[in-house]
């Protein structure tokens, strides 16, 4: 599992990508991403276009960055295909992010 | 100094390592040597091929470590014959043998002064 | 072998003159020597003194090297003792001879006392690490199963506080079949005091000893809120509260709870993160009920939402929860259970007792195929049965509380701030509950304490106006003045009194309520019910319709209500 991460130009939105399987044992560099980032960061996207599979683990990761982001930023989890996006639906995690599916 | 029958490298090294125990080794060496070609002698009467190998073997790699290449390669060609299971041509070559023993052992016993 | 302590060195070699040499040089290197002279004497030297490096001449009288060195390969077992060969056969047959027969090297003639050397020295790095990796697998091992004990006597409390419930009922089949010692998965079920049953079923994130010790206090909440006859509704609120509290961020609770009602043939269901809850009715149809809430312990309980889905289910039907577990359980060739498939099966299926049998056999299977499964499984049918099968409602009082308080006086006054701050109706509930019997009728005791005290509040105390609420807009108004009012309380208080006698028919609840608002006239009470358009009034009505009585005294400030209980042991 690799993550990519980019920062806008603007430096308000970074761009988290996760390749190969987010699973527990992506924890520690999943939080290394985001760990060191401020408020300036109004917008996170979460890219899951190379993301083979995706567990409860996974999930709780995102509650983390969600915890951490606070609630006024913006966190979107973008080109989910339909397994990915199928998790999100049954644990309803719409409810807390903004889950976009692949077009 | 050079010996017919020895090698000095070889030799000379085991002097060293072994020190005022030099004298000592010879003596087990010559000994153990002689004990070793008379049961070759009484194996080859009762035609007891295996342990006659074992024997000649023994010698053989003894010699190769005192640095007495002439006798080691004369055993190993008595080794090979008797591993062919030419037993019975081996009497002559053993009588060789032990000729040359005999020399290595007034060498050897100079060398150590005893 | 310690620093201090070299290493000790077995020399097998039947020329006295060589066995001179060698040992000569392997003792000027430091080491200790041990002498043999033959196969069989190596054999009993080893046994004796243990060396750690073996110096083997290969061809000697009794016992030659190769059968020694093989005998001794079996004697070490799974310790590391190499085995150097001295030889001087020069060809490679012989060479392979000593490899074969266990050996690790070999030294050849003339001895080289450099060569030796570098040769043992290789080989004590080699003991020494082997020694070492020894060593801590040992130490692992014996941790390990130290704390597989410390689980397996922690797993005895938790199946004391997880398993008291009623599994065991006719009309539940389940099947558990966790991971490890301790189950991420917990299946709760619990009679209702007012007949039918209530089932948990949660999904921790993970596995193992973390996932399970969240089990522990939902367990709590949840035989003591059924057994006190609250709703599912307030049951899992008090769960989302516990577990948002207590779990760390990014832990949760995938949980579905089922209220099966036997006198209505109804159940109420709420689904947060677990797969489709699956019913098959009589007709043969499959229904399912997928997951609409996000799961226990994310939200704070301002946002957390215990709304159900209300569904008819007859006698005869069957619903199917499971835990996501059940997806990895695998057939022989490996094929995997399939949740699509497996709605399927279930509509096809028409013998609804094999369809249980189904999954256990999966599950066996699995267990057989391969060794270590990756989740918790969990798979529960629950069959919809007529009232009268299960036993009836007084069976239920938990043998701890067979006593319970029946006799007793309680008051209760707020002033002013606390009357905004504090809700009393829970803490009014919970004590009321003391009394078993009333357990049947904690609704009906909810409601009316519930009346009674906002009554009190809302127009005795901030005096507000009931007609406010006739419009969809009054209601916004209403609590807008609400809340202003209750900041500007001073001097005002609500006094509650709750009172319980048995007596030889059952028992009664006395109510009363005082506060120090103004009152109102008496008399303007409506007796009947309001036209349904109005939005508010009901309140007094509806208690007339559950308490035996209610009397409003004096000025409008005190009220009184009864409520009574009879023992059903006398109906006739």
């Amino acid at each position: 599992m690799t993550i990519v991460s980019h920062l806008s130009a603007a430096g308000d939105v970074m761009k988290i990508g996760i390749q190969g399987r987010f699973d527990f044992g992506s924890h520690h560099d999943f939080r290394e991403t985001y760990d060191k980032t401020d408020s300036s960061i109004k917008e996170f996207h979460v890219d899951m276009a190379k993301t083979t599979y995706l567990d409860s683990s996974a999930l709780g990761m995102l509650l983390l960055l969600r915890d951490h982001a606070g609630s006024d930023t913006v966190i979107k989890i973008i080109n989910c295909n339909t397994d990915v996006y199928k998790i999100f639906e049954i644990s309803n995690f719409d409810q807390m992010f903004d889950i976009i599916p692949a077009s | 100094m050079t010996f017919k029958q020895l090698e000095t490298a070889q030799i000379e090294e085991l002097q060293l390592m072994l020190e005022d125990e030099f004298p000592e080794f010879v003596r087990t060496f010559i000994s153990h040597s002689d004990n070793l070609i008379s049961l070759m002698k009484e194996q080859l009467s009762a035609q007891d091929n295996d342990a006659f190998i074992i024997g000649i073997h023994s010698l053989k790699g003894s010699c190769r470590n005192i640095g007495a290449e002439l006798l080691a390669n004369s055993c190993l060609e008595v080794e090979l014959l008797a591993r062919k299971e030419s037993i019975l041509s081996v009497d002559p070559e053993l009588l060789t043998i032990c000729q040359e023993f005999t020399e290595l052992k007034e060498t050897l016993s100079k060398l150590a002064r005893i | 072998m310690s620093e201090s302590q070299q290493l000790k060195i077995l020399i097998t070699e039947d020329n006295i003159a060589d066995c001179l040499i060698i040992n000569k040089l392997v003792k000027d290197q430091g080491y200790r020597t041990v002498i043999a002279h033959n196969g069989l004497e190596s054999i009993e030297s080893y046994k004796k003194e243990k060396p750690d490096i073996i110096l083997m001449d290969a061809l000697m009288p009794q016992m030659d090297g190769f059968e020694a060195a093989k005998r001794i390969k079996l004697l070490v077992g799974e310790d590391f003792v190499p085995i150097i060969f001295l030889t001087s056969l020069s060809d490679d047959i012989s060479l392979v001879s000593c490899l074969e027969a266990g050996g690790d090297d070999f030294l050849s003639k003339p001895y080289n006392s450099i060569v030796i050397a570098a040769k043992i020295n290789a080989f004590k790095r080699m003991v020494v690490l082997h020694r070492t990796v020894q060593e801590q697998r040992d130490e692992i091992t014996r941790r390990n199963e130290y704390l597989l004990q410390e689980q397996k006597i922690a797993k005895r409390v938790f199946d004391n506080v997880a398993h008291l419930g009623c599994l065991g009922a006719p009309n539940i089949k389940h099947l558990l079949s966790p991971m490890s010692v301790f189950n991420g998965d917990v299946l709760l079920a619990s009679k209702k005091p007012s007949g039918g049953m209530i089932v948990f079923l949660g999904d921790f994130t993970g596995h193992g000893l973390p996932a399970a010790i969240g089990a522990m206090p939902v367990a709590e909440i949840f035989y003591g809120m059924v057994a006190k006859g609250f709703g599912v509704e307030t049951i899992l609120e008090e769960i989302n509260k516990k577990l948002h509290i207590i779990l760390p961020v990014g832990f949760f609770c995938c949980a579905c709870i089922i209220d099966m009602d036997y006198s209505w043939q109804r159940i109420k269901l709420w689904n947060g993160g677990l797969m489709d809850v699956l019913l098959k009715d009589n007709e043969g149809q499959v229904l399912s009920y997928p997951s609409s809430h996000l799961p226990l312990g994310i939200l704070s309980p301002d946002k957390f939402s215990s709304e159900c889905v209300n569904s008819d289910m007859k006698v005869g039907e069957r619903i199917y929860l499971f835990s996501d577990g059940i997806v990895d359980l695998q057939d022989k060739q490996g094929n995997e259970f399939e949740l699509d498939g497996f709605a399927g099966f279930l509509f096809e299926n028409k013998n609804p007792d094999e369809i249980f049998e189904h999954v256990i056999d999966q599950d066996k299977l699995s267990g057989e195929a391969n060794a270590e499964s990756n989740d918790d499984v969990t798979f529960v049918e629950i069959t919809m049965v007529a009232d009268d099968v299960i036993a009836g409602k007084h069976e239920l009082v938990e043998s701890s509380e067979q006593h319970g308080a029946r006799d007793w006086v309680m008051s209760f006054e707020m002033f002013d701030h606390t009357i905004r701050d504090f809700n009393p109706i829970p803490l009014m509930l919970h004590v009321t509950m003391e009394v078993p019997e009333l357990r049947a009728f904690n609704n009906d005791v909810c409601m009316i304490l519930s009346e009674l005290i906002t009554n009190g509040v809302d127009h005795g105390i901030l005096g507000l106006d009931s007609n406010l609420k006739i419009t969809a807009n009054g209601f916004q108004e209403y609590y807008n003045l609400r809340n202003a009012r209750l900041n500007q309380l001073s001097g005002e208080s609500l006094h509650i009194s709750l009172r319980h006698k048995p007596n030889k028919f059952g028992g009664v609840l006395i109510i009363r309520v005082v506060d120090t608002g103004s009152g109102f006239d008496v008399r303007k009470l409506n007796v009947g019910f309001p036209e349904m358009s109005q939005l508010s009034g009901r309140g007094i009505p509806l208690l007339r319709t559950l308490c035996e009585s209610v009397v409003y005294e004096g000025s409008g400030n005190t009220v009184e209500a009864v409520f009574r209980w009879k023992n059903t042991q006398d109906d006739t």
